[in-house]
């Protein structure tokens, strides 16, 4: 019962459901049976958790900087007047339907790294303590980036259509051609944005980024035709403008360039970063990549979810026998590879059981002042 | 631990891949042979379109005339309203060293009109041009009904501001009569626009058709006579007035006037020689210190004479090139270095516990109830 405050006062409580009685895991926010399962809530799902919703705050922020502040360039070309340079179904649908599935579906599978890393590695787990990933720094960085990408959103266009007409001399730089090439550049420029920043890409991220992308020009073809122009003539006043502006060569080409002037330099800060000072979880994640091709690609499907281990048995003996074989695991797995690198040799477990068995006993003092720079 | 493995069957999670979070996915990674490909591919794609697009514009010929205040003395005359009536004409000699090429296209070009005006852009009745309720004039304030409550047709900001200085081009042929350049009136709107978004209503005689309805306040004729000749021209489907509505996006633009018509001595385009425009002024814009020019051109596959689309792909292509080479170099150098795993891992650790502490850890560590 004296838990009950401890939890209720902390950031989030955890308590532990046993025989003292239910009362501190009806306060907490989390609970589990046993003290044990401590480690894999804070080390995988927690900093998971974390790290997701660092990237999506970031995204999020970066997307609406972009959308909006085209508007504060636009201002000074339309006089002040707070006219809207897209179209006010685009303005209700985009954070809506165009753009909400993708960033949806990156919070919620999102890994940088595997669980079984994320065990292992436990120093992974101190951005979320120095407050390393979502802080004033990165909100300012986010901010630059929307900044950067309406400015090349807004005046590559302008630009363009200063003083042209289209293919066949009628007119192009007007205010819903302009609108239109803007929609459809903004959207195509945070869907790759997006796409760069999902780094676990499940079945469902495919489906919600291509599809948002499909979404978005399935919804602009109706919105721009004959027949609902028909039937709500001043609700829907850009009637045939896809048609006319989606099908001239200069839009594309300077839809493209939008494009790859707002990732470009996205892309090459990420990589220099990644190759000069990367962090650990780089490492790891350049360590597992090695790692999937030396090993020979078997069909992971029993293998990752353990189905057959998962309510197996629980076998009990006086004497050892041939336990230390069957949990090791060694008959079911495949024997990784013995790497190159000394340091990381002593790193895996990859040795056979027997010599598991042998060094376990000098293993014990080696171990000791490593153990110290663990940190949970 | 039976007993709680018992207990906890009711709250286990599903065994499958989604609530495991083991669905089959692909890890993307900036891997630095993928990055330095794509930069090179899209560095050479980008130079190549904007070398492309620089030479394009650069063989389009345009030649433009600024006439706001070379015309006589009709710009100090139109910034007095009532002066309305009055006609002022003039007419400006210019002279075309080459022969324009192919089609060739006039347009008249306004600056500092601000035709992206919120209020100005919402001041417009797609239903009325649509033809089938002309009455319908609610969203066209301030120009929506006279001084008598008669609704206007069209109504609204856009079409009473329509653009009404008449340019003629004549052309002198051996330096004596000059003759009239045949030009186009027709196709030079968008298809949807003229058949589908403007429609006049549904009447044999058009005047009969806008009964009830008046004039915008600073138009000199009713719209159904704004090209008695042509009944496809006149009315809501006039040609210039369609280009007008359509809404210009910055306030220095210009919009197709009339098109060449290639016949008579003109079938290879414009040949070279003296020219001038015969101008009937009656736009102001000295008021708002606004300009207005007429502006000849050709036309290439990637539309107008604008340099900055090639200009940006370029500068785009040369910036990745830049990248790339430095990219290069940097993971060049890198490569190298042996990448130090300063960071052990605990697995190592394990091995010190018991061995049966192990072997029940090991077996309820692969169950992963959470």
């Amino acid at each position: 019962a004296n838990d009950v405050s401890m939890i209720k006062s902390a950031h989030i409580g955890v308590g532990i459901s046993g025989q003292e009685g239910l009362q501190a895991v009806l306060a907490s926010d989390y609970s589990f049976a046993q003290f044990r399962y401590l480690q894999r809530l804070l080390l995988v799902h927690g900093r998971w958790s974390y790290f997701r919703m660092c990237k999506f705050l970031g995204y999020f922020f970066y997307k609406n900087f972009a959308f909006t502040l085209v508007h504060f360039w636009f201002g000074f070309f339309c006089g002040f007047s707070a006219q809207t340079v897209y179209d006010q179904w685009f303005i209700t649908l985009f954070n809506i339907v165009y753009t909400s599935l993708p960033v949806l579906a990156m919070g919620i599978f999102d890994q940088d790294v595997s669980d079984q890393n994320s065990m292992d590695y436990p120093q992974l787990y101190e951005p979320g303590q120095l407050n390393l990933l979502f802080n004033k720094r990165q909100f300012f960085i986010c901010m630059a980036h929307g900044i950067y990408t309406s400015l090349a959103l807004f005046f590559i266009p302008y630009g363009a259509f200063y003083n042209v007409a289209g293919e066949d001399g009628q007119h192009i730089a007007d205010y819903q051609s302009f609108a239109v090439t803007m929609a459809t550049s903004l959207v195509i420029v945070v869907s790759v944005q997006i796409a760069l920043d999902t780094s676990y890409w499940t079945v469902i991220n495919h489906v919600f980024i291509w599809g948002s992308i499909a979404t978005y020009f399935s919804i602009l073809f109706t919105m721009h035709s004959n027949g609902i122009f028909g039937i709500f003539p001043n609700q829907f006043p850009f009637v045939g403008n896809v048609r006319h502006s989606l099908t001239q060569k200069c839009i594309w080409l300077v839809i493209l360039l939008t494009t790859v002037a707002s990732v470009v330099p996205v892309v090459i800060v990420r990589f220099l970063k990644m190759n000069l000072c990367p962090t650990l979880s780089d490492q790891i994640r350049q360590r597992q990549k090695a790692q999937k091709k030396a090993r020979p690609l078997r069909s992971r499907r029993p293998q990752t979810r353990r189905s057959s281990s998962r309510r197996s048995g629980y076998a009990f003996a006086h004497q050892e026998g041939y336990g230390e074989l069957i949990t090791s695991g060694k008959n079911m797995r495949a024997k990784n590879p013995p790497l190159t690198s000394g340091l990381e040799k002593t790193l895996y477990n990859s040795t056979s059981w027997i010599e598991n068995f042998c060094k376990k006993t000098t293993d014990t003092v080696s171990c000791f002042s490593q153990d110290k720079t663990v940190k949970l | 631990m039976k007993r709680t493995s018992e207990e906890s069957q009711s709250r286990l999670p599903d065994n499958s891949a989604l609530k495991q979070q083991q669905l089959p996915a692909y890890r993307l990674q900036l891997t630095a042979t993928g990055v330095l490909s794509g930069f090179f591919a899209t560095g050479v794609f980008c130079l190549g379109v904007g070398i492309i697009l620089i030479l394009s514009a650069k063989s389009i010929k345009e030649i433009e005339i600024k006439y706001t205040k070379i015309c006589g003395n009709c710009a100090k005359l139109r910034e007095d309203a009532t002066n309305f009536d009055k006609e002022c004409t003039c007419s400006i000699p210019f002279y075309l060293s080459e022969t324009m090429q192919g089609n060739v296209y006039m347009y008249y070009k306004l600056y500092g009109f601000y035709q992206n005006l919120y209020r100005y852009i919402l001041s417009r009745s797609n239903s009325q041009l649509m033809g089938t309720d002309l009455k319908d004039v609610g969203t066209c304030a301030p120009f929506s009904k006279s001084h008598d409550g008669t609704p206007i047709a069209p109504c609204g900001a856009i079409a009473n501001s329509i653009f009404n200085d008449t340019i003629i081009l004549s052309y002198n042929l051996n330096s004596s009569i000059p003759i009239e350049v045949p030009m186009l009136r027709s196709g030079i709107t968008w298809w949807t626009d003229k058949y589908v978004k403007f429609q006049n209503p549904r009447s044999k005689n058009l005047s009969i058709a806008f009964a009830g309805t008046t004039k915008p306040p600073s138009w000199a004729k009713p719209v159904y006579e704004l090209d008695k000749e042509d009944p496809e021209n006149n009315g809501f489907l006039n040609d210039d007035f369609i280009v007008w509505m359509r809404a210009a996006a910055f306030p220095t633009f210009k919009k197709l006037y009339r098109r060449l018509n290639r016949i008579q001595y003109f079938t290879e385009g414009l040949p070279a020689g003296n020219y001038s425009f015969n101008i009937t002024y009656n736009f102001p814009v000295t008021r708002f210190r606004g300009e207005k020019s007429v502006v000849l051109s050709t036309l290439t596959w990637s539309g107008g004479s604008n340099l900055f689309l090639g200009l940006a792909y370029t500068v785009t292509g040369a910036v990745t090139w830049l990248a790339f080479f430095s990219m290069m170099a940097i993971h060049l150098m890198l490569k190298d270095r042996k990448m130090f795993f300063t960071q052990p891992a605990i697995k190592s650790s394990f091995k010190k516990k018991s061995r049966k502490q192990r072997m029940n850890s090991e077996v309820t560590n692969r169950a992963k109830d959470l």
